[in-house]
């Protein structure tokens, strides 16, 4: 089984076009690293002059332990009166980072407050705990860039998986699969092993180099912040308490949930449709999709089990957790890739197996 | 142990593909004749498992072979019509991918791989790719996957199409020389295909096993059925529209006909002795006209 595992791995990686796709994904990568790593980050000193990178970083930290904590109207006035740049725009400039978090719910234009307690700048926050201000930039930088880099990864995932079985079909190899000893059971199964495998590594790997590059610029601090803080303005309606750490665990675990997703379908469409090309173009319909779902009136909560808004972790977090306040939404998703892992080696092999039957 | 086929029968829609076909099979090989559309592959595919029969049963043994599964694929070795493969990989590797499927384990694997491309005659190349390989080279690389496993049943769908003569007779030789201890089923349109190394020929038409016997034997049902006559080559033109011609031959300003009929078509006709074509034109002649 591990060695016919290791042809059906051979077969994924060795197509030119998965490498191009991974290399389009890793050109992407850079571009949005670029664009919000802790190089792009640039903070204003009281003088009116700006630094930039480590130094910024350093700077907005020390600006975040000094009101670390719970957030409250005190706090806010204070920021918002220390910093404010004193310009009739200065509502839209970039300060620093928490100032900016704190100006986006709670200042004018002006730059000055805008009066809001706590309470009514969160409306929809429910949490038992207290909201607490820290610094989230890291946290949030790479939440977001996840989203962008997982939703092009289901790209790469169905451009690399639709052919596992309806290649064999296209090339005529399937009757020579098929009546080999293995060929009706453990090929099959060495197929989507393969293609979990595959898609779990990408995922797991793509995931890895995010975190090792925010957490080289930025580190771990602020972990225990409330994540709904943030100058990306990102997660704020995000209704319970969640720590920035607690954020970045959900979206990873929404993440690979959302790979184990796509894989699942990609690969039960893979075995139905007799080539590559309609697998892809079904792989990719169904996987783009659910983006217009919202506009036809489907429900969020089964929008929000779809592989893509899996990868758009942002939106399914600020669901309600569910079983009064005990089952966070996230778990939903994995629970269904849970399900559907079983399924597919049933369902792949078997339809594998049979698809010449008739 | 025989591989016994009891009234097997596959239908699509309202047309019968194998009516009813009846047939014991033992050590040796046999060669499956029939125009195309007659039914050959259809029965083959039922025979690899591949295809489900609408009703009758394959058995091996005694047992039917969709109970056996794993334990009746580990005894076949099967090379499809056009059969698929992968152009990226190399002789040796497709080898040992397959070997891997039919469950043969890693130094066996790569033994055997050594042994039936030396067979067939592909050493110098199995660290090509394939889709550097000519058609007969792919063939013969089609046969080494099929024998990887030492299968009981080989069968063998058209192996020979496309192949030019020289490697046709190379090819037959090569099955020849790897029929022994086995079961040998070659379908084929090619009637010199099977006329040398069959043992036994079967003849399909319309679904249906029509005929049967060795190729000495087979032939005699057509005895006073072959006429030879020598005719102007205007009168062989009119000759060819009107009956089943089986071979035509210009010698000097006359031309030399092969009549397949029934009753002796002209006054100057000669009964000639029957072979394995003229018996295939007698049964396809409304194929070939």
């Amino acid at each position: 089984m591990l060695r016919l595992t290791g042809y059906e791995l051979g077969k994924i990686l060795k197509r030119k076009i998965v490498f191009a796709a991974f290399a389009l994904l890793a050109v992407l990568g850079g571009m949005l690293y670029l664009g919000d790593g802790p190089q792009s980050v640039i903070s204003r000193l009281p003088d009116g002059t700006y630094i930039g990178g480590a130094e910024a970083i350093a700077y907005d930290k020390g600006i975040a332990e000094k009101y670390e904590g719970v957030l409250t109207e005190e706090k806010v006035q204070d920021i918002l009166k220390t910093y404010a740049p004193g310009a009739p725009d200065g509502g839209f400039w970039t300060i620093n980072s928490i100032y900016n978090a704190i100006q986006d719910s709670f200042g004018n234009i002006d730059g000055s407050y805008n009066g809001l307690t706590v309470e009514e700048a969160f409306p929809d926050y429910r949490g038992e705990e207290p909201l607490r201000l820290g610094y989230t930039d890291g946290y949030a930088g790479f939440i977001m860039m996840g989203c962008y880099m997982m939703m092009t990864l289901g790209f790469v995932l169905i451009i690399a998986l639709s052919p596992v079985f309806s290649d064999e079909y296209a090339k005529r190899t399937d009757a020579l699969i098929l009546t080999a000893r293995y060929g009706k059971n453990r090929c099959g199964w060495a197929k989507i092993l393969a293609a979990f495998l595959f898609a779990l590594l990408a995922a797991a790997a793509c995931v890895l180099v995010m975190l090792l590059l925010f957490l080289e610029g930025f580190g771990f601090t602020g972990g225990e912040s409330s994540i709904q803080i943030n100058h990306w303005d990102l997660l704020k309606g995000v209704p319970y308490f969640m720590s920035c750490l607690e954020a970045a665990g959900s979206c990873i675990l929404l993440w690979l949930a959302g790979t184990l997703l796509l894989t699942a379908g990609t690969l039960i469409l893979s075995a139905l449709l007799r080539t590559p090309f309609l697998t892809l173009t079904a792989a990719l319909v169904l996987y783009v999709l659910p983006a217009l779902g919202s506009l036809v009136h489907i429900p969020r909560e089964v929008l929000a089990l779809t592989p893509f808004w899996c990868f758009l972790s942002e939106w399914t977090l600020t669901f309600p957790k569910l079983l009064d306040g005990k089952l966070s939404y996230i778990w939903l998703p994995a629970l269904l890739a849970a399900v559907l892992i079983p399924f597919v080696f049933w369902a792949g092999q078997r339809i594998f197996a049979r698809h010449q039957a008739f | 142990m025989e591989l016994c086929i009891d009234r097997l029968t596959k239908q699509y829609g309202h047309k019968l593909a194998v009516d009813r076909v009846d047939l014991e099979l033992h050590r040796g090989v046999y060669g499956l004749l029939g125009a195309n559309g007659a039914g050959k592959t259809t029965l083959m595919r039922m025979l690899c498992g591949i295809l489900t029969p609408t009703s009758g049963e394959i058995r091996w043994g005694g047992r039917e072979i969709g109970s056996l599964g794993e334990e009746y694929r580990s005894l076949l070795g099967y090379l499809p019509q056009d059969f698929g493969y992968y152009p990226e990989f190399t002789a040796e590797k497709f080898l040992l991918y397959l070997a891997a499927l039919k469950g043969l384990g890693k130094v066996q694997a790569g033994q055997k791989m050594l042994e039936l491309l030396d067979l067939v005659g592909l050493s110098e190349e199995r660290k090509h790719k394939i889709r550097t390989f000519s058609g007969g080279m792919k063939q013969r690389l089609g046969i080494a996957q099929a024998l990887l496993n030492d299968p009981e049943i080989l069968i063998l769908d058209e192996p020979t199409a496309g192949l030019d003569p020289k490697e046709r007779v190379r090819f037959r030789n090569l099955i020849s020389a790897c029929a022994r201890d086995r079961i040998v089923l070659l379908s084929t349109h090619i009637v010199s295909d099977v006329e040398y190394i069959a043992g036994e020929i079967l003849i399909m038409k319309e679904g249906r096993l029509i005929h049967r016997g060795a190729p000495d034997a087979i032939t005699h049902e057509i005895d006073g059925k072959v006429w030879e006559c020598r005719v102007d080559p205007a009168r062989a033109e009119e000759l060819c529209s009107q009956y089943n011609v089986g071979n035509l031959k210009n010698v000097g300003n006359k031309t030399i006909l092969r009549i397949i009929k029934d009753e002796k078509p002209m006054e100057e006709a000669v009964p000639a002795e029957a072979s394995l074509e003229d018996l295939y034109l007698y049964y396809f002649q409304e194929e070939g006209r």
